[in-house]
């Protein structure tokens, strides 16, 4: 195994351990799909043929505040921790290990709040089906990659401010007001409408309810990856311009 | 009194200082940690905000799953949802910097009890937690296209006040009885969530049992029922009583909770809840 794919695995092992003994785990992955699914099945209960999109949204709904916490919460945890310094110190890419750590954030959280959603949706006797198992596999790794690169954005963003806490609260609800995953973009009002557009987690909705209910479309899969990609380089080159700051400010724990 | 190695009072304090003299400068010092926790920055561009999208996210989810007829009482709902926010997530930080910064011990120790010396801390959340409400809603009403309600509301907006004190004791009841077990970062999460859930805000009452049943005894259901009953002029007045009881139950558990705390301190002479 070459070093750059060894301290890669390493850094999402160490993650994964890290985000098992994280409380916030159990709030964002855990607590927030149950309530969220239990207030939209108990407010107005769907059709049985719209149960699919329901839960599908709240799960999406979910993986986003998770992404938020979790895996966009990685360097703001290397800098609590004083870790970061070293992190971007080594001889590989710091980029690495930024990538290695959300992926098992969000590996994590993408296993817990699917455990948690079926839960709920069985309790509450809502129909789970799924039509294409491979289809859904496909569109859950797409989503896996999307969480990543959206959790390694978001980190970035935590490191050019000292109330990452205020932020991580605040950045939850646009996404989930205006993202097109629990409320539908027609909806929302008419100037809003493309906003849906760019978020990957709105293609990927379409994906897994095409999984669940038969239909499969390639087309949102591939704007999907598309944009998956696009979020991959700016945190990449978000991240590589904030570390060369603080080198330059010589503040990078105080960024 | 919870120590016998109480501090005698202090130099800089009147020389009968009374006990209101000394709760006001606690909740001077509260005001001065809420204002280094929350900068103008962030208030102005992240916790202002994010209450108007969420009074504008659970409006219009609830329109979108229940009817156009139901927005109404979401948007009255919603409001108590961003106040669990910024009180009941809001006063963790109390105990929490207390554990942190290893400050118990000057607050068991001081002259004001601890109970009082706490809660005095807490207030500031509530009063700017209602403040930003007010703003919060005003901005989010013209947004979903209900500002006519929003304006008929309004005469109501002091029972928004008062459960804002009751949520906030009931954040100070769930983060003092955790903050010893680690659990200070999920408990209120965990009432928040319960808040969201269980107090009618979004789901009627009587749609699940167990739901109801928590919501009986959480603050922020009696007081929204308090609300909704005025504005459809019925009686009101039971379940103002109701929203009051439950916080001063809440407060109860909260002083009972910092009595505990700072007795096994004193009698194990640390403060080291981790």
């Amino acid at each position: 195994m070459s070093g750059a794919l060894w301290m890669f695995v390493t850094a999402f092992r160490m993650e994964q351990r890290a985000m098992q003994r994280n409380p916030l785990l159990l709030v964002n992955s855990g607590m927030l799909p149950a309530v969220f699914l239990v207030i939209a099945v108990e407010t107005g209960r769907p059709e049985p043929d719209g149960a699919a999109e329901l839960i599908v949204a709240v799960m999406l709904t979910a993986l986003w505040g998770s992404t938020v916490w979790m895996s966009g919460g990685v360097l703001r945890r290397e800098r609590s921790f004083g870790t970061l310094a070293r992190c971007v110190s080594g001889v590989w890419s710091p980029y690495l290990v930024l990538l290695g750590k959300s992926l098992g954030a969000t590996v994590t959280s993408v296993g817990a709040i699917l455990v948690s959603t079926g839960v709920t949706a069985a309790a509450l006797g809502l129909p789970l089906s799924v039509s294409h198992p491979v289809w859904i596999a496909v569109s859950l790794m797409v989503l896996v990659c999307s969480g990543t690169a959206l959790g390694a954005l978001v980190s970035c963003l935590f490191l050019v401010t000292r109330n990452g806490l205020v932020w991580s609260h605040a950045l939850m609800y646009p996404v989930f007001a205006v993202g097109g995953l629990l409320i539908p973009p027609h909806a929302l009002p008419a100037w809003l409408r493309w906003a849906p557009d760019l978020l990957s987690l709105h293609w990927i909705k379409d994906c897994l309810i095409d999984g669940a209910t038969g239909g499969v479309t390639v087309a949102p899969l591939g704007v999907a990856a598309l944009l998956t990609l696009a979020y991959f380089s700016a945190a990449g080159f978000a991240y590589r311009r904030s570390v060369e700051r603080s080198r330059k400010e010589g503040t990078l724990d105080l960024a | 009194m919870t120590s016998l190695d109480t501090a005698p009072a202090h130099r800089g304090a009147p020389a009968r200082a009374s006990l209101a003299w000394r709760a006001a400068e606690a909740a001077r010092m509260g005001w001065l940690e809420y204002r280094a926790l929350e900068t103008p920055a962030g208030l102005l561009g992240a916790t202002l905000p994010r209450g108007v999208l969420q009074i504008l996210f659970f409006t219009t989810l609830t329109g979108v799953l229940a009817g156009p007829g139901q927005r109404e009482y979401a948007f009255a709902g919603s409001l108590v949802l961003v106040l669990s926010g910024t009180n009941v997530n809001g006063v963790v930080a109390v105990p929490v910097l207390d554990k942190q910064y290893a400050t118990f011990a000057r607050v068991r120790t001081g002259a004001l009890s601890p109970t009082i010396t706490q809660i005095a801390r807490v207030l500031p959340y509530p009063v700017m937690g209602w403040g930003l409400l007010v703003v919060q809603g005003a901005i989010a009403a013209p947004l979903v296209g209900m500002t006519d309600f929003a304006l008929r509301l309004l005469p109501w907006a002091w029972v928004y006040a008062l459960i804002a004190l009751t949520l906030s004791v009931l954040g100070l009841a769930g983060a003092t009885m955790t903050v010893g077990k680690r659990a200070d970062v999920v408990a209120p999460n965990v009432l928040s969530y319960l808040v969201m859930l269980c107090s009618g805000a979004l789901v009627p009452p009587g749609r699940v049992g167990w739901v109801d049943a928590i919501g009986q005894v959480l603050p922020g259901r009696h007081g929204l029922d308090a609300v909704r009953a005025g504005m459809d002029g019925r009686p009101w007045l039971g379940d103002l009583g109701l929203e009051v009881a439950a916080g001063l139950g809440f407060t109860v558990l909260a002083a009972l909770s910092i009595l505990v705390q700072a007795r096994r301190a004193s009698r194990h002479g640390h403060d080291d809840f981790e």
